[in-house]
């Protein structure tokens, strides 16, 4: 799993554009998680990256992915309270083939997270895959940590109990 | 193994692979560039303001020379005016074209080659002044798809809030004006009926005037910076969750103007206010208004909008009309900043 935080080093050249090279890639594979579709993964990322750029300059590279993962986070959780139509107009048009369903039946645990509320899941993503501290999640998502630590408890017990999982040690 | 454990590995092997992106900055720093630009979101989710606010002021002020629309060359759009409209008090009275005509059609007509978005009755507002003209036939699809109703309940929240008239423009000069109200029973006026969801017709014209607008690059960086206005704040139309950078102003008891103080909010405290605004604020069926000697916050969003937020009488209200409460952590950015900037 990728490191969350970044050195100014991993930046390439310190850079806007260095940032993006090293970190997009891993900004991405949490909007995929958040998003469970690779084109509106970009579009998040995408979005996120717009919204931060102005603010290269002042935040610099040290804080800048901390400040551009609050901005997705956010992002996604106000993309899903307004209606999204997924029919956004974009630049270039999805590579061939990378439209098809992402969330199969390789992997239950992908659509078991779907089903969770936007909150929750953005929650099991920053502590599970981003390996954030409570309190960090807690900081990027703008709420306290009782908050995280309750809605956590709340997803881990239905992940557990989706239809979609059935966790081989189920059995033992 | 723990469910912890099992969970990292799952989320681990699930991820796909991302894809080849190589111009991830230079889309991202154009899309950023485009969303200064494209300041038509003006209309977006403009509910809850209350009778006597003054004029939304777009920051998209520019005049017709500005206009986007004259960058191209679309074939000579048919001449879309408004409707007359003229407020009193803030408000744009109903007329005749806001209420159905049984001698029209009750859909929109196909072949419509242009659109604007004009005030209508309710609070005044200022909307973009672009015309549209690409995808006209897709609005007028959207707006046709909308759900037909017996017209307005006979019990409806008693809020006022903006309202907005389309003008669709036919190559042979016709006109033909749909009437909405984001308010109360929100109805849609089409022609001889009512149509449901007016904030759908506003949405759909403003995507569709965002994605014609974004074809072209800026020219000009117009966005200014925040800046704290005296009593009454001019209300404004910016997402607050989109603030870029914002100043925190504070008036002493005098109310005058020259006791206005602000100190600009930095950009960590900002992020936690933005966060906290995104995970905490919602929706109200009105809001009850009254001055009180509260901070306020004057922002603008990366988009270039600017965004006023300001105490009303037991909460924050948000351009779009959603209440917040701050959190604790934000009241004590609020508290620790305010007494930074007293006059």
């Amino acid at each position: 799993m990728e490191q969350a935080v970044m050195s100014a080093n991993d930046t390439a050249d310190g850079t806007f554009d260095g940032f993006v090279a090293a970190r997009g890639d891993a900004l991405w594979r949490s909007a995929w998680l958040l998003t469970s579709d690779r084109q509106l993964a970009e579009d998040l990322v995408q979005t996120a990256l717009a919204k931060s750029w102005r603010s290269w300059e002042r935040v610099g590279p040290e804080g800048f992915e901390p400040y551009v993962r609050r901005v997705m986070f956010t992002t996604y959780v106000s993309w899903w309270r307004r209606k999204w139509r997924g029919e956004r107009p974009t630049e270039v048009l999805p590579e061939a083939g990378v439209s098809a369903p992402d969330t199969d039946t390789r992997n239950d645990l992908v659509s078991a997270l779907a089903g969770l509320p936007k909150g929750q899941r953005a929650i099991v993503v920053l502590r599970y895959f981003e390996d954030l501290t409570e309190a960090q999640t807690a900081d990027a998502l703008g709420i306290s940590q009782g908050t995280v630590k309750s809605q956590c408890s709340r997803a881990l017990t239905a992940l557990r109990s989706s239809p979609h999982l059935r966790r081989e040690d189920d059995d033992e | 193994m723990s469910d912890e454990k099992w969970l990292r590995d799952g989320l681990a092997d699930a991820v796909p692979e991302p894809p080849a992106t190589p111009d991830r900055a230079r889309r991202a720093e154009r899309l950023a560039r485009r969303r200064r630009r494209t300041t038509a979101a003006a209309l977006v989710g403009t509910v809850g303001v209350v009778a006597g606010a003054a004029v939304l002021t777009a920051a998209l002020a520019g005049g017709d020379d500005d206009r986007a629309v004259d960058r191209y060359d679309f074939g000579a759009p048919p001449s879309v005016s408004c409707p007359p409209a003229k407020a009193e008090d803030g408000v744009i009275p109903e007329s005749a074209i806001d209420s159905p005509d049984p001698a029209a059609p009750d859909a929109v007509p196909e072949g419509a080659t242009a659109a604007r978005i004009c005030e209508g009755p309710g609070a005044a507002l200022t909307y973009p002044d672009d015309l549209l003209t690409q995808d006209v036939a897709t609005l007028v699809e959207t707006v046709n798809g909308l759900a037909r109703t017996d017209g307005p309940a006979d019990v409806c929240t008693m809020e006022l809030g903006p309202g907005f008239r389309i003008v669709f423009g036919y190559d042979d000069g016709s006109t033909f004006v749909v009437s909405g109200r984001l308010y109360g029973c929100r109805t849609l006026t089409v022609g001889s009926g009512y149509r449901a969801d007016p904030e759908t017709a506003a949405h759909e014209f403003d995507d569709l005037l965002q994605a014609q607008l974004g074809d072209a690059e800026p020219t000009t960086d117009t966005t200014d910076g925040p800046a704290c206005t005296t009593d009454p704040p001019t209300p404004t139309t910016g997402r607050a969750e989109d603030l870029a950078e914002a100043l925190l102003c504070v008036q002493d008891k005098s109310g005058s103007t020259a006791s206005l103080g602000f100190v600009e909010i930095p950009d960590d405290d900002l992020a936690t206010l933005v966060a906290d605004i995104a995970a905490n604020a919602h929706a109200t069926a009105g809001i009850a208004r009254c001055y009180r000697e509260e901070p306020w916050i004057s922002g603008v969003t990366t988009s270039g909008d600017a965004v006023m937020i300001t105490y009303q009488c037991d909460s924050y209200v948000l351009p779009d009309g959603r209440a917040w409460q701050p959190s604790a952590a934000s009241q004590a950015i609020i508290d620790r900043l305010g007494a930074r900037a007293v006059p």
